[in-house]
Parts: C-alpha cells; sequence; structure tokens
C-alpha cells in the first residue's frame, strides 16, 4: 500500500471581497461577498514509503495547500487523502506522531531554551521511549554534528546552525514521512550541501519518505529522484526526474575550442551543418563556437564529425541541459506540457 | 497596494521633518483607529467605576474638600480626557522600539531623537486627545450633565495648561523608555510608571482628598502637572495668580525633566552596544 | 483517558516550568514586572483607602470588606497570568503562519497555546492579593474555619478558570480576522478590573453585563457575599459561584472548536 494517497484531492477557499478603505469595510459589513479561489483542483498523488519527491511549482499554485492537508493542518473540499493509512485531518494527532515537519523559515525551538532543552520536551511531546530516544539523538547528534551546540539557546544559533538543530528535532520521534519547507533557504551553499547530504541520507538509510518543496534547484536535483510539478492548482508533471530530461531536454550545446581564432567560424560551420537541423550557432570568443540542437534531429556525433572536417578544432565539450534550467523555462512558461512528443 | 507609484499625484517638495514626524503618527493613529478607538473604551471602564463609587458616596449631599457631586463627575470626566494623552500604546511603542532594536535604524537618521520622539508622540495625542474629548463631551453632556470650564480665560489656561502636562507626561515616558536600554522588562516598567502617574497626577482621585503628608508628596512630583492642575483650573479651583503659579511649575517640571533626558542619553546610547541589539 | 489527562498534565507542567526558568534567568526583569503589577494593583488599594480616609462605609461596605473583594479579583488574575496566558500570542501566531507547527504536533493545540506563554508578573498579583486577603481577614469579624478556606481555595480555581477561559474565546476571534489587533481581548480582559469593587455599586446595566455577559462578578462580588457573611446578593448564586468557571471554560472550547475549524477549513 502507499504510504501517501490522495485522489481527486481539492481545496476551494472562500475569500471575502472588500473594496479598499473605511467605506469598503462597511459595505463588506453590511452585504458580505466572497469569490472562491481554487487552490488544489483535483490532484492525484501517489507515493510509496522511501521515495523523495520533489513538489514544486510557482508560488500560488498549490504546493502549500497540498502539504497542509497532507499534514492535516487544511481540511480538503473534496477528495479522498490518506497517509499511512490514516485520514490526516481526521486523525490528526496520530497523523502528528509519523511525521516530521521542517518550515524552512520558522523555527521549532523554544527561543530561549537550551537546544538540548528543546530536543527533550520535543521527545515529552512526542512521547519518545527512552532508548529509542537516546539512540536518536545520539545518531542526528553525530551526524549533524551538534554537540557544540546543544547547550546553545536557539536565540544565539546562526541560521544554518538552526536549520540543523531543526532537522534533529523533526526526527527525533523516528517519523516515516519528512515534510522539508524550503529547508535551506538563506543558507551558504556549504551548509545547504551538508543539509543535503544528511537529507539523502536520512531518506536511504533510515527509509523515511521524504517530500520537499523548494525553489532551489539545486535541492530537488540532489535529493529527489521523483519530480511533481503543480501549477494552478492541477499536476502538470508527475515521473522520474530523469524523464522531464528525456522529455524536455532534447536541446543540446556543443562547445568547440578551436587551435587558433578563426574570424569566420559561424558561416562555415552554418555551411556544413546546413542540412541538419541545428538550433544556432554563436561565436562569443574568436577561438570559440558552441552549437545549439535537437537530440531529436541530430546527433553529437554527426555534427562534431562534421565540424572537425572543416575547422581546427582543439577541443570540444558536450552540455546536457540541467533540470534547473528546464524547471526555470516551465515556471516561466517558455516550455509547455502541452508540447510535448509533438511530432518533428 | 499600488502598482503605479506616480499614478496618484505625489507632493514632491519636503516638509519639515519634526512636522512630517508628527503627520505620520497622526495618519498611524487613524489608520488604526479601531485600536484607538477600543483603549480609550478600556479606559472608560475605570471612569465608570470611579462614577458608581464617587456617586454613592457623595449620594448624602456631602462635600468633600469643597468638591460636591457636580464637580466630582466633571473632574472625572475632565481627568479622563486629559488622561488620554499619550496613551498606553504611544509609551509602548517608545520603549519597543529600544527594547527590539529598532532603535538602530531610528539612530542612523539625522534627526534628534528626542525631537522625533515627541513629534511622533505629539501627532498620535492630537488623535487620541480629539477622540477622548469626544467621549467625554459626549457621555458630560448627554449623561453626566458636566459643567462647562469656570471661565473663558479658566478655558483657555486649562487648554495650555493640558499640552504642558502632556510635555511633562511624555518626558516621564521618554525617560523611562531609556530605561529599557538596560532591562527587557519594558512592560513591567511601563506599569510602574502608570501606576505611579495615576496615582499621583490625581487622574484616579483629586490630590485634594489625599491626607496631608501624601498631598504634599504627590505636589512634589511633576506628575501632578499632568492631570491635576489642569483640572483644577478647568473647574476654576486655581485660578489668577494660583493658576499661574502651577502652569509655572510645568513649565519648571518639563524643563528639568528635558535636561535630565538629555543627560541621560549619551550613557544610554552606550549601553545599546553593550547589549549587542 | 485517566492516561491522557496524567500525560496532558505532565506536559504542561514540563511546558510551563520552561517560562519560569526563562524568567528568573533574568533576576532585574523578574523584579521590575513584580513591582510593575504590584504598583498598578496598589496604587487602586490606595485609592479605596483614601475614599474611606473620608467616609466610614460605601454602601454599607467597609474598607477591608471591599480590599477583601479587591483582593479575590487579583489573585486568579495573577495566577492566570503565571499559568495560562499563552492564548495572549494566538493573534501573533496566526499571522506569521506559526500556528501550523502546533497542529503538526501530537499533542492538543489548546494545550500548547496556553503554554506559549508565562507572564512572570503575575507573581506580583497574587503576592499583593495574598497579603491583602490576610489582612482583610484580620481585620473583618468574620466566622472562619475549614469550609471558608475550601470555599475560597474553590473561589480562586473557579475564578482564574473563568478568567483564563474569557480570555482564551476572545483571543479566538484571531482565527475569525487574523489581522484584528489586540484591542478587543485587552478590552474584554480590562472589565475584570469592575470585579474590584462590589458590583452592587454600579448601574443596573453594567451588574447585568458583569453577570451574565462578562461573568466576572462571579470572580470576587458572588462569592465574596458569601464569604463575608454579607447580606443581599443571592446565596445560591454565591455559593454556586466557583463553578462559573468551568462552566464559561466549556464554553470557550466550543469557540475554539470552531475557530479551529474554521482555520483548518480556509487556511489562513
Amino acid at each position: 500500500m502507499p504510504l501517501i494517497e490522495a485522489h481527486d484531492l481539492t481545496k476551494r477557499f472562500r475569500l471575502p471581497v472588500k473594496s479598499p478603505g473605511l467605506a469598503g469595510a462597511v459595505k463588506h459589513l453590511l452585504r458580505p461577498r466572497h469569490e472562491e479561489k481554487l487552490a488544489v483542483d483535483g490532484i492525484d498523488l501517489t507515493i510509496e514509503a522511501g521515495e523523495s519527491v520533489a513538489y514544486v511549482g510557482p508560488n500560488g499554485a498549490g504546493k502549500s495547500t497540498t502539504v497542509k492537508m497532507l499534514t492535516g493542518i487544511v481540511v480538503p473540499s473534496s477528495g479522498k487523502v490518506r497517509v499511512g493509512g490514516l485520514v490526516p485531518h481526521k486523525r490528526r494527532i496520530e497523523n502528528a506522531r509519523n511525521i516530521g515537519v521542517v518550515f524552512g523559515q520558522r523555527t521549532q525551538l523554544w527561543w530561549d531554551l537550551p537546544v538540548q532543552e528543546s530536543l527533550r520536551l520535543l521527545g515529552d511531546i512526542y512521547e519518545v521511549p527512552e532508548d529509542r530516544f537516546g539512540r536518536n539523538l545520539r545518531e542526528v547528534t553525530e551526524l549533524l554534528e551538534l554537540e557544540p551546540l546543544l547547550r546553545t539557546p536557539a536565540r544565539q544559533l546562526s541560521l544554518g546552525q538552526r536549520m540543523r538543530c531543526d532537522l534533529a528535532a523533526s526526527l527525533l520521534h523516528g517519523p516515516s514521512v519528512l515534510y522539508l519547507d524550503e529547508p535551506t533557504i538563506g543558507l551558504d551553499v556549504a551548509v545547504k550541501e551538508r543539509i543535503r547530504q544528511f537529507i539523502k541520507r536520512v531518506n536511504a538509510e533510515r527509509e523515511v519518505t521524504v517530500l520537499l518543496t523548494s525553489h532551489d534547484l539545486a535541492d530537488i536535483e540532489g535529493l529527489c529522484s521523483r519530480l511533481v510539478m503543480i501549477d494552478k492548482g492541477r499536476i502538470a508533471f508527475d515521473g522520474p526526474l530523469q524523464e522531464i530530461r528525456e522529455r524536455f531536454g532534447r536541446e543540446r550545446v556543443i562547445h568547440l575550442i578551436l587551435h587558433e581564432a578563426h574570424p569566420g567560424g559561424v558561416a562555415i560551420a552554418t555551411d556544413a551543418l546546413r542540412d541538419l537541423a541545428t538550433v544556432a550557432i554563436d561565436q562569443p570568443e574568436p577561438h570559440r563556437l558552441s552549437v545549439q540542437f535537437d537530440s531529436a534531429h541530430a546527433t553529437a556525433g554527426a555534427i562534431a564529425g562534421r565540424l572537425m572536417g572543416v575547422l581546427p578544432v582543439n577541443d570540444l565539450r558536450l552540455d546536457e541541459p540541467s533540470i534547473e534550467r528546464i524547471i526555470r523555462q516551465l515556471y516561466e512558461g517558455e516550455l509547455r506540457f502541452a508540447e510535448e512528443g509533438a511530432a518533428p | 497596494m499600488s502598482d503605479g507609484a506616480l499614478a496618484a499625484p505625489m507632493r514632491l517638495r519636503p516638509r519639515p521633518k519634526y512636522l512630517a514626524l508628527a503627520l505620520t503618527s497622526v495618519q498611524r493613529a487613524v489608520a488604526y483607529r479601531g485600536t484607538t478607538l477600543l483603549n480609550l473604551l478600556s479606559s472608560l471602564i475605570w471612569v465608570a467605576m470611579l462614577y458608581y463609587l464617587w456617586r454613592t458616596v457623595f449620594a448624602e449631599g456631602a462635600r468633600i474638600e469643597g468638591f460636591a457631586w457636580w464637580e466630582m463627575r466633571t473632574y472625572i470626566l475632565v481627568s479622563y480626557a486629559v488622561n488620554a494623552l499619550l496613551s498606553f500604546y504611544s509609551l509602548a511603542r517608545m520603549t519597543n522600539a529600544i527594547r527590539t532594536g529598532e532603535v538602530a535604524a531610528e539612530l542612523v537618521r539625522p534627526v534628534d531623537y528626542l525631537g522625533a520622539q515627541l513629534a511622533q508622540a505629539f501627532g498620535a495625542a492630537v488623535v487620541e486627545g480629539a477622540l477622548s474629548s469626544g467621549i467625554a463631551l459626549l457621555l458630560g453632556v448627554l449623561l453626566l450633565g458636566i459643567s462647562p470650564p469656570a471661565s473663558p480665560l479658566a478655558a483657555l489656561l486649562f487648554f495650555a495648561s493640558v499640552w504642558l502636562g502632556f510635555l511633562v507626561k511624555f518626558l516621564v515616558g521618554y525617560l523611562v523608555a531609556l530605561l529599557c536600554f538596560w532591562t527587557k522588562n519594558a512592560i513591567g516598567l511601563i506599569w510602574a510608571q502608570t501606576a505611579l502617574v495615576n496615582l499621583f497626577s490625581g487622574a484616579l482621585i483629586p490630590l485634594a482628598f489625599f491626607p496631608e503628608w501624601l498631598r504634599a508628596l504627590a505636589l512634589a512630583t511633576p506628575f501632578s502637572g499632568i492631570v491635576y492642575t489642569p483640572a483644577s483650573i478647568y473647574l476654576g479651583r486655581l485660578d489668577g495668580l494660583g493658576a499661574l503659579g502651577a502652569m509655572g511649575m510645568q513649565v519648571l517640571w518639563a524643563g528639568a525633566l528635558w535636561l535630565l533626558a538629555r543627560l541621560l542619553w549619551g550613557p544610554s546610547v552606550r549601553a545599546l552596544d553593550v547589549q549587542g541589539g | 483517558m485517566p492516561g491522557r489527562l496524567v500525560r496532558m498534565a505532565r506536559l504542561y507542567w514540563r511546558l510551563q516550568l520552561v517560562h519560569l526558568r526563562t524568567h528568573l534567568e533574568y533576576e532585574a526583569d523578574f523584579w521590575i514586572g513584580v513591582v510593575g503589577v504590584a504598583l498598578t494593583h496598589g496604587a487602586g488599594l490606595v485609592f479605596v483607602w483614601t475614599v474611606f480616609q473620608r467616609v466610614p462605609k460605601v454602601a454599607g461596605w467597609t474598607l477591608w470588606e471591599i480590599a477583601f473583594l479587591y483582593a479575590l479579583a487579583i489573585v486568579p488574575r495573577g495566577l492566570v497570568e503565571l499559568l495560562a496566558d499563552g492564548q495572549w500570542r494566538l493573534r501573533a501566531l496566526v499571522n506569521r503562519g506559526e500556528f501550523d507547527r502546533l497542529l503538526v504536533r501530537p499533542v492538543s493545540p489548546a494545550l500548547q497555546l496556553v503554554t506559549q506563554m508565562s507572564s512572570i508578573h503575575g507573581f506580583g498579583s497574587v503576592l499583593l492579593g495574598a497579603v491583602v486577603l490576610a489582612r482583610a481577614l484580620d481585620h473583618l469579624d468574620i466566622a472562619w474555619g475549614p469550609g471558608q478556606w475550601g470555599f475560597l481555595a474553590l473561589s480562586i480555581a473557579g475564578g482564574a478558570t473563568l478568567i483564563a477561559s474569557v480570555n482564551f474565546a476572545t483571543n479566538c476571534v484571531a482565527f475569525w480576522d487574523p489581522s484584528a489587533n489586540s484591542a478587543f481581548p485587552f478590552l474584554v480582559q480590562q472589565s475584570l478590573e469592575f470585579a474590584k469593587f462590589p458590583v452592587s455599586l454600579y448601574g443596573r446595566l453594567i451588574q447585568a453585563l458583569l453577570t451574565w455577559v462578562l461573568p466576572f462578578a462571579f470572580v470576587s462580588y458572588y462569592p465574596g457575599t458569601v464569604l463575608l457573611g454579607r447580606p443581599g446578593g443571592d446565596r445560591a448564586i454565591g455559593y454556586a459561584a466557583p463553578l462559573a468557571g468551568p462552566a464559561v471554560a466549556l464554553l470557550a472550547g466550543l469557540v475554539w472548536r470552531r475557530g479551529l475549524m474554521r482555520y483548518q477549513g480556509t487556511g489562513h
């Protein structure tokens, strides 16, 4: 049985429509007007135990509403949802025992308390038995190198230190699902990488299912094997990260480094590749040339072969598209899912 | 809110900075008029309590220290309206800015801190004053039958004295706010200050009702200038030279407190560095 | 069920202790808070004392009888400030989206909310109130025995429950209007001041309000008339006064449930 199961999950909000100013407020009081907003529009989502899933989408797409329904914070308007066999909003407290939640911008530590006191309190709140508490505490302390931080009050921690402690706090009770909301926001590159390594390890070794929402695409590439993208309340893509690359990443770039400056490079290359469907040829510097092409219509080998015949090529490099670029383009509406698989 | 910043005609000429600060404060008080109003209502609770209590005491036609029931009623409402200037919230705003370290942002601006605080407190007080006098007038005329100021001259002096009292109250509040450079518990300080001001300013009870020694003590504090002096002028219990003398005391206290505020400013700001924000 | 209650009690204790410890770390702040609030209530007492310098009785009440009611009003309030003041943080939690955190933990969010904050100055109210109570009992010539002690304890517990519940319910306004400011619950809490004096002094409208709408008369006046053995006031109501607390708590619970439902229905 899948760990997380949502079927036709929908959330409608009723928002008050208010005109600005005092007059508007009075008018609203006398005759309230509302408009409906469909935040999540009938999504189906199945996540197996042990998966690590990136849940992405532009702001306001319905990401956080979905996560709130999965965690039992928000009650769905319709549809079915189960996490670990429980309906989260009906059995919120039991569901809470099975999940860990990290909100990147809000700490769950007690502000004035030394970190270890906060962890101890959480142990009480989650009723973690003594032996398991000790084991988990040792493990996270070691992995996240918390030892020197334990006696520091949360308010004195740096952002990165705090995030490490927050991660530890969310795992003490041994949850089977970990919801991560922007876990690396505002951190420096080294700390980000460390946190990713840790999460990856937790996912692999402790088989904690991870659902990550993030705008940091390095998080997504580094942590997740599956990507679910939501846009305007609907699921726009759901599949392995690899598939995204294959479906939308047909565009390749070959970079050539020439033996010597070759001013007419673009013209020569254009001529040589006349019958191949190249997208663009560019010569950023006199001894460098880049050729952008669609991998469905031409192979890197064919292009490189022809160019090596007409130009003094010293070295070449092939750029595969990064998920980052693809997702960014998807966000910006440059790529459209409807176009997928459109015949050449 | 608006995307086109210049869609609305915007003033391009600068305003005198303290005036601008005061006006911003007026705007804020108007924007949060709900809060302002509810605050004034919550201080009305004590007005009601005082009213009923004194009504019982004066029921047998008694006079206390020359106060008849109609004078007492008037005193209660006038002292309410006067004391409403510079509310709990205005005081809390000053202390909070210091407590949270927001003060640092104000310190980098090319304005005198004391002057800027006064301008903002004044702006809020104009709104609070207008509202509280409105409420007092409404209640006073419709329900309680209060009397007008003793004479046109008394009215004039009363108005001047109210603002002198405001200045004293502001400076007391400002000095207490400076203490927050050293302590975290701002709310305790505000309470202590409010309690002392209420008791010794005459907001709770006319100082004349105190036993001799307590009255002497209260009159020796700057607090008596906040409510008792203007209220007494209103009722005509202080007039002529007496009124001018009391107002002179207000001026003296304001000057002394202003000087003290100036003197304490340096050490206070240095404490900010120690706390480290 | 009993197991759950024990667990809640234990957790409550743990969570509250945290605040106490933090507060005690800042010794100066602790005393400023205690003295500040004691002065606030003390100013009112000086006022009462001054009035009684002028007249021997007010509407048949003596100085120490009123002091007794006054103390009966501030002791429960102090207890609430000390033990259950977290309600006041609800608006901030909802506004900043931090309330979600309470919902993803396996403990009743109400318990977590109440323990969000403890106002150490409540200690000042309790202390001052206890001293005034003791002095009043000294001066008053009333029959006093174990029964009275018991009833006094019940009244204080009931009063504290009532005050905490009213605060809890009024702060739930945050669920309906998260942008609302703190003035409304604050205004309601301020009407507790009325309870410092016998409500029989006030007009009929205020008396009715303090009995049926904001039932703060049950904190001091009704149990006070019984303990002081004063004529007037309904005996039955007086003896039943400690029950008003739990009754209001039930109502507050209903408001909370509705609010929570709304929150979970709309997000924020």
